[in-house]
């Protein structure tokens, strides 16, 4: 389904177009808002709330402005700000909120998990080291594969100052695991 | 250094693409030898974090409470659309809600249409007031006699002789105030009492007319003497003025003679006049009119100018004052009547003529005739005893005279409306002048005449008429005697004055009603009233009576400073 024919359907108040919405693009907002917040339930009420301005705001909604999956990434963007400001502080997530938040941790492939739990720790660390935006960057290119130009428009910025935030991110990145590595390395010799 | 960070962004941003579109990292490092060492590092990185990178995933029990509550957002989403008419059903909501161009724009069509035209037609209202060409007045002319100029207004001549005010000017013409502009065109001298004809605009603020033009008539009337004189000059002149008038005084004096029975003796003197009230012809009425008025005596209030006059003689209509003077004071002092104290100079005549009189008609009417010949004159004659200087400067003012007697005359004699009657009271009958009437005259004149019009008005029931007819007897008298009736005579009086003359009718019936009076008073009444008249003869300095007369009724006879000045103003409009 295009975005035009998935607008129209759900300015009519179509449930189906709004369900498909909700199937379609709430895991990637919740992946963002996840990463951005460190928190599961506040990334769960973050994608619920951009959903429920979404059908709010979809008469406002103008196709050929903005991609629709764009737009709901402003959305998600503007209230992790918020959420920000609420808060005022960094989001600190637990290991254990980490390992509940994940729905594929099943009693059978805990020790899958357990081999990669000290790269996804040093991950965590790696990325919360970063600013907000190279976050972003990497986050959204990275993880959730959204080309460039699609991260510059929803970041309101322009192409290379987008690909020099990806560059910078993943050299902070690259940083900070290679120094947690070094440190293990040294602790363990 | 900047250029060289752009370039291995821009190529970790191009191998970060194509190692994300599945290429091995060795083929890509191969398109990148120079940055192939750095660039290897940084896409590692990337490796790994796609590989560790924790893929948060939306458990279902998430995922359903997202959806239910989007699903709900939707449905309250399409409640709000679906409720919207249940709403708008509501009036005062709706009309609370509604912005004011929709009170307009949401009406019906026919009601849009109405708005507009009356939005359109208020607009055309408006514009039309607002556009309208200032309304200029049309001029108009207006004529009347200067009282007041301008003070320290100068005025300079143009070169086509006409005057140009060097400053605004306001003058009083008549009863308007006129707005004298540099821009006027004057003809003519400005002068107080000049006549002058204004033409002009109307300004409907000021009520004041803005005169475009100007032209000053020959001075005929000179009010000047007149305001100036006010009442007490009016006095001495009016002596003086009667003399000239003549006639007019005679009137008032009638006017209280009317009353006494004298009118119906007049009848006799009708066979004077000839029955003619209107025929002045002093001659004529003299003898008549006399001979009745004996009978009437009572009637001395009637002392005005007539009684005067008669002595001078019968048959001579124009007596010299002088004479009539002398008669006057020798009667007054016999006449020791209270009605002919009222018309004292009346009364006086009377006597002296009276004496043949009181007999027969005839002898009456000569008397009379003088009284009412002498009237017109005789009442300006007598006057002049009261009023002794009177003579020289009144004569002066023959146009004063004409203004100045008709007041008199109504002073002494009845308001205007009184000396309207005559007409009618000729009619009714000479018999009783209107108590009324002589009362006037008195009162006006002299307090101490006034006294004389209560006398008088018993006076009327001596005469044998009816009260009733009494009071529009000095008229009437006049009349039906015709002949003596001082209304002859009045009119002659009337003739002289110009102005007055219009009133002729009335100045007869003064003239009329006193000499009735005088006749029959001429034994009884006489010299008291007279006495008291002499004084009244003051009044005739009120004389300026003479002039009332015209107006009006001579009949009072009495003169009233106030009335003096009526003439003032009605001649000139």
């Amino acid at each position: 389904m295009d975005d035009a024919a998935l607008v129209a359907g759900l300015q009519r108040g179509d449930s189906h177009a709004v369900e498909y919405v909700v199937q379609q693009h709430a895991p990637a907002l919740y992946r963002y808002a996840y990463y951005q917040l460190q928190d599961a339930p506040s990334a769960e009420d973050v994608v619920s709330e951009v959903m429920v301005r979404m059908v709010q705001s979809i008469d406002r909604y103008v196709p050929a402005a903005t991609p629709f999956q764009a737009w709901l990434f402003r959305i998600a963007r503007n209230l992790v700000a918020d959420q920000y400001r609420t808060r005022k502080r960094r989001p600190q997530t637990s290991f254990e909120g980490w390992l509940a938040d994940d729905p594929s941790q099943e009693p059978g492939g805990l020790d899958r998990a357990i081999d990669s739990l000290g790269d996804r720790a040093a991950l965590q660390v790696a990325l919360a080291e970063l600013t907000e935006e190279q976050r972003q960057v990497v986050l959204l290119h990275v993880v959730e594969g959204w080309e460039m130009p699609q991260v510059a428009k929803l970041l309101d910025r322009s192409l290379p100052s987008v690909k020099s935030l990806y560059y910078r991110g993943v050299q902070a990145l690259r940083r900070t695991l290679t120094a947690n590595v070094s440190g293990d390395d040294t602790r363990s010799a | 250094m900047f250029e060289r960070n752009s370039q291995i962004e821009e190529a970790f941003s191009r191998a970060s693409e194509q190692l994300r579109a599945g290429e091995p990292l060795d083929t890509v490092l191969a398109h990148y030898p120079d940055q192939a060492a750095e660039l290897a590092e940084l896409l590692q990185t990337v490796q790994t974090v796609r590989a560790t990178a924790p893929a948060p995933v939306l458990s279902a029990a998430a995922l359903a409470r997202i959806q239910a509550r989007t699903q709900q957002a939707t449905l309250t989403r399409r409640r709000g659309v679906a409720v919207q008419p249940t709403r708008s059903t509501d009036q005062e909501t709706r009309v609370l809600r509604r912005p004011w161009y929709d009170v307009l724009f949401g009406a019906p069509l026919r009601a849009n249409v109405a708005a507009i035209a009356l939005v359109l037609l208020a607009l055309t209202g408006v514009l039309s007031v607002v556009l309208r060409p200032p309304t200029t007045p049309t001029p108009q002319t207006y004529r009347g006699v200067i009282s007041a100029l301008g003070a320290d207004t100068t005025y300079v001549a143009r070169p086509d002789g006409s005057l140009r005010a060097t400053a605004d000017s306001h003058w009083q013409v008549g009863d308007d105030g006129i707005l004298i502009t540099p821009a006027t065109v004057i003809y003519g001298q400005p002068i107080i009492g000049a006549i002058a004809v204004c033409t002009g605009t109307l300004d409907p603020l000021t009520h004041n007319i803005k005169a475009i033009e100007v032209t000053i008539e020959t001075a005929t009337h000179k009010p000047t003497p007149l305001s100036a004189s006010a009442t007490p000059a009016a006095t001495n002149e009016a002596t003086a003025a009667p003399a000239e008038t003549t006639q007019p005084t005679a009137a008032p004096a009638e006017t209280t003679q009317p009353t006494a029975g004298a009118w119906p003796t007049a009848a006799a003197l009708p066979s004077a006049t000839g029955g003619e009230p209107s025929p002045v012809s002093p001659a004529t009425m003299p003898p008549t009119a006399l001979p009745g008025l004996p009978t009437v005596t009572p009637r001395p209030p009637l002392p005005v100018a007539p009684p005067t006059v008669t002595p001078t003689g019968p048959g001579g209509s124009n007596n010299p004052p002088a004479t009539t003077q002398a008669t006057w004071p020798t009667k007054t002092p016999t006449a020791a009547r209270g009605p002919a104290t009222s018309l004292p100079a009346t009364a006086t005549r009377v006597p002296t003529t009276t004496p043949p009189p009181s007999g027969s008609t005839a002898t009456a009417s000569p008397i009379s005739m003088p009284a009412t010949a002498t009237s017109v004159k005789a009442t300006d004659t007598a006057v002049p005893l009261t009023a002794t200087p009177m003579p020289p400067s009144a004569t002066a003012r023959p146009t004063w005279a004409t203004y100045t007697p008709l007041p008199s005359h109504t002073a002494p004699a009845l308001p205007p409306s009184a000396t309207r009657e005559p007409p009618q009271t000729a009619t009714a009958g000479l018999t009783t002048a209107p108590p009324s009437a002589t009362m006037r005259p008195t009162a006006t004149t002299e307090p101490t005449n006034t006294p004389l019009a209560p006398t008088e008005t018993p006076q009327p029931s001596d005469t044998p008429v009816p009260p009733s007819a009494t009071l529009a007897p000095p008229t009437r008298t006049a009349q039906p005697s015709a002949t003596p009736r001082p209304s002859t005579t009045v009119e002659p009086s009337a003739t002289p004055r110009p102005s007055n003359t219009v009133e002729p009718s009335e100045t007869a019936h003064p003239s009329n009603t006193p000499q009735p009076s005088e006749t029959a008073h001429p034994s009884n009444t006489p010299q008291p009233s007279e006495t008291a008249h002499p004084s009244e003869t003051a009044h005739p300095s009120n004389t300026p009576q003479p002039s009332q007369t015209p107006h009006g009724g001579g009949g009072g006879g009495t003169p009233e400073p106030s009335r003096t000045r009526e003439p003032t103003p009605t001649p000139h409009y």
